[in-house]
């Protein structure tokens, strides 16, 4: 989807501009109310390099007022794995939430890494290499001149650096989040049209767990513990790093299984 | 000094106990002519009182006969109890309130509420012998109304024991709220003393048509006094023995008559008994986002079970949280009582008066035969916005002299693009090269400074003398200069003095040495002057250097 993305920039003599003026284009569209263009902009920015909690922001800004409530929280979620300190995106998140038909307890609470609500994965990933490192340099120092003590810096480092190095080893094993994109989605017992029977149905911005994938179908379980399975393309990934959703099919269709 | 602490520690837990109440018990409801029973009034959490008078009631005799007391401590909390005790006699037919004067409590006058009693007329053939009886106590009977059956037995024996068969109540199902009860109390009629025992079991019934209670049996065992002792000539007085005897009710025949249809509502709660309904709000006044909590009382004489409280109604401007239900029930003085409470949250969504509209319940009188619709007072609540319930509170003049306005908010929308994004990946790579060197850099950094230490560890020390044990048997093999040899001499004498070879003067080696290995070296001294200026006989020199030499490395160095 990025290349075609990236092929209808080129052709419109986009491909030409670097990331700043793409990035100014994209402004310009959102400002004229081309929010289309200007989603198109920002994915094509995001993918070509730059996922960035700010980007991701502005995609979902401009999919929020292109109509695609689902997609935009979705890239909201993004920003806000990315960018967790930023309020605006908790803020525009907070209101699509009221506007999704699922009531879905979502807040789970500080847990026992309660940094990760403040910190970013790869802040705490940096702080834990810098940590890491930084001891070293002082073992280092402590080998060598062995009339400098060490001991009690190298205990203040480590220690937290440790505890972050378990915190991001924490965040990357999580089962990531997702996000319904469809307007309604049946959830199975089991993986496939034919098997199973229809648990309950989602709407569209209801945010779920992911879980293991079998073909097509993908497993997501609700914070109230229930577990069903749904089509892979009915729910988008909380995870920066994947491809981002196409728009089609438009928000509106169903995703009905049954 | 402990004994002292103890009683103000007792003193201390007993005064909250302080919030008295006066009631009046009867040991029956239903009296016939001639007959008396125990009048009670009890005054609960009571230091002290004044027995109460009776207003004098043409008809009844009431005698005072003395005061009980009693101290109970449940979980550090002290209840002390006054009882005083009268005699109730009966003299004429009809129907009475009895009230007694008002109670003086620590300065404050406490007043039970009335009870009422039924005197019939005299049982003309009342008999002497013991007397056994059930009753239901209507002659109406409903489908869904509960019905209380009594069974009274009347005895001037002593009762030690006694066991009721109930019989099988076809077309009734018991209450699942209420518990049989057992009463008994002494009655006095014409002079004879009499024990009364009642077994009152609530009944809901279930079924419409012609019914009828088979007899129960009563199982009594009592004491039959024996002059046992005094015939065996113990002398130790009079021992009990005991007979069982059996008592059979008569059975009863009743009609239940099914609930009619005219008048029945969709709305009709399937509740059959005399009830009353009545709602309150804990508050009138709370801010916007706070809950008030409304409580809604029903209570009657019919079963509440499984009973569900409509709802407030929609468009009301309020969300409403029902909590779990408080139902009880109790057969009293042979009568079905049911109370429940249920307490609901109500959490206004919009400022302003909100009236929360009166609750209609369709119930069925048995009393009336007909419906009625209960009906609550509506509820009035006003709501204020958080800020200017704080604002409520303030100094009024230092209100006046505020004239800020909270920003009023005419719409909703999401937040503003970021347009100076930065434009750096956030995402976060575990194998980025920039991570791996902040990490491996030191880290293999510290692996060269260890592996230094290990391989400097493992190295052999360099040896001065077994070097030079290498050089002397390398040098015996061939022809060595004066300047090798005066090397390899000054070398060995330097390691056998503990001294630096370079300088090594002659005096220091007369000084350091000793016996024939001194007078050899300082030969050699002075061969090797006259070797090196070409004077002197070499012949022998090299052989008599590299002995000294390896004699001066035998030698520890001091």
């Amino acid at each position: 989807m990025s290349g075609l993305l990236l092929g209808i920039l080129l052709a419109s003599g986009v491909g030409q501009a670097g990331p700043q003026d793409l990035q100014d284009q994209a402004n310009q569209a959102y400002v004229d109310g081309d929010f289309t263009q200007a989603a198109q902009l920002w994915s094509s920015l995001i993918e070509a390099g730059h996922p960035t909690g700010d980007l991701y922001y502005n995609l979902g800004n401009a999919l929020f007022r292109d109509g695609q409530q689902a997609r935009a929280m979705l890239a909201w979620r993004r920003a806000q794995d990315l960018s967790p300190r930023d309020g605006d995106i908790t803020a525009n998140l907070d209101r699509a939430r009221r506007q999704v038909q699922d009531r879905l307890d979502v807040d789970r609470g500080p847990g026992l890494f309660f940094w990760q609500a403040t910190l970013s994965t790869a802040e705490q990933g940096w702080l834990a290499a810098w940590g890491c490192g930084l001891v070293a340099l002082l073992a280092i120092v402590g080998r060598v001149r062995r009339d400098v003590a060490v001991g009690l810096p190298a205990a203040l480092v480590g220690g937290p650096a440790l505890l972050l190095v378990a915190s991001t080893a924490s965040a990357l094993s999580a089962p990531p989040g997702g996000v319904v994109l469809a307007e309604t989605v049946e959830v199975r017992s089991a993986g496939g049209e034919r098997s199973g029977v229809v648990l309950f149905a989602l709407h569209a911005g209801a945010e779920v767990t992911l879980g293991d994938s079998l073909g097509s179908w993908r497993l997501v379980a609700l914070p109230d513990g229930r577990k069903g399975w749904v089509p892979q393309g009915a729910v988008g990934v909380v995870d920066a790093a994947s491809p981002i959703p196409p728009p089609a099919p438009r928000e509106g269709r169903s995703a009905e299984t049954g | 000094m402990i004994g002292l602490w103890r009683v103000v520690v007792l003193w201390l837990v007993a005064l909250p106990a302080l919030a008295a109440e006066v009631t009046v018990q009867l040991d029956s409801r239903d009296m016939r002519v001639g007959q008396t029973i125990g009048l009670r009034v009890v005054v609960v959490d009571a230091q002290k009182a004044q027995p109460p008078n009776f207003a004098a009631v043409d008809g009844l005799q009431v005698v005072y006969q003395g005061t009980q007391q009693s101290t109970v401590m449940v979980n550090f909390r002290t209840t002390r109890t006054l009882t005083f005790n009268y005699a109730l006699t009966a003299l004429a037919e009809g129907q009475y309130d009895l009230q007694p004067a008002a109670v003086s409590v620590e300065g404050q006058r406490l007043q039970a509420p009335p009870v009422g009693l039924r005197v019939r007329a005299r049982d003309s053939g009342a008999a002497t012998a013991d007397t056994i009886f059930g009753t239901l106590g209507v002659d109406d009977i409903w489908v869904g109304q509960v019905v209380v059956h009594r069974v009274e037995f009347r005895t001037r024996k002593r009762l030690l024991d006694l066991r009721w068969q109930a019989p099988v109540f076809e077309g009734f199902v018991p209450d699942p709220l209420a518990q049989p009860v057992q009463r008994e109390y002494p009655v006095v009629e014409d002079g004879l003393s009499w024990t009364v025992l009642e077994l009152d079991t609530p009944l809901q019934a279930s079924l419409a048509g012609a019914r009828e209670v088979p007899a129960g049996v009563l199982r009594t065992q009592f004491a039959v006094t024996a002059e046992t002792a005094r015939r065996r000539g113990l002398g130790l007085g009079r021992f009990a023995e005991a007979r069982t005897e059996a008592h059979a009710t008569e059975p009863l025949d009743l009609w239940v008559r099914e609930v009619p249809t005219k008048g029945r509502t969709q709305d009709w709660s399937g509740l059959v008994g005399h009830f009353e309904l009545e709602a309150t709000l804990d508050r009138a006044t709370l801010k916007l986002g706070e809950s008030a909590t409304m409580t809604v009382v029903l209570h009657g004489s019919g079963s509440l079970a499984g009973l569900a409280l409509p709802g407030v109604g929609d468009d009301v401007g309020v969300r409403v949280y029902d909590d779990e239900p408080e139902v009880q029930a109790e057969v009293r003085s042979g009568e079905y009582h049911a109370v429940g409470t249920w307490r609901r949250a109500v959490v206004p969504e919009q400022l302003g008066p909100l009236t929360l509209p009166a609750l209609t319940l369709q119930v069925f009188d048995p009393t009336v035969g007909d419906f009625a619709t209960l009906r609550t007072e509506p509820l009035e609540l006003q709501v204020l916005p958080g800020e200017a319930a704080e604002l409520s509170i303030q100094d009024p003049q230092e209100a006046a002299l505020d004239r800020r306005r909270e920003v009023a908010a005419v719409g909703e929308d999401i937040l503003p693009i970021h347009p100076r994004a930065r434009l750096r990946s956030q995402v976060f790579d575990p194998r980025s090269p920039g991570l791996l060197a902040v990490v491996g850099l030191p880290l293999l950094g510290l692996l060269g400074v260890l592996a230094r230490e290990h391989l400097q560890a493992r190295r052999p020390r360099h040896d001065p003398r077994a070097a030079l044990r290498r050089s002397l048997a390398d040098a015996s093999g061939q022809q060595l200069g004066v300047a090798e040899l005066e090397g390899l001499f000054r070398e060995a004498l330097g390691l056998a003095l503990g001294q630096p070879p370079a300088g090594l003067e002659r005096s220091a080696a007369a000084a350091g040495l000793s016996g024939d290995l001194r007078a050899r070296v300082l030969d050699l001294y002075t061969d090797l002057d006259r070797a090196r200026y070409g004077g002197g006989d070499r012949a022998g020199l090299q052989a008599r250097v590299l002995q000294a030499a390896s004699e001066l490395l035998d030698r520890r160095a001091p």
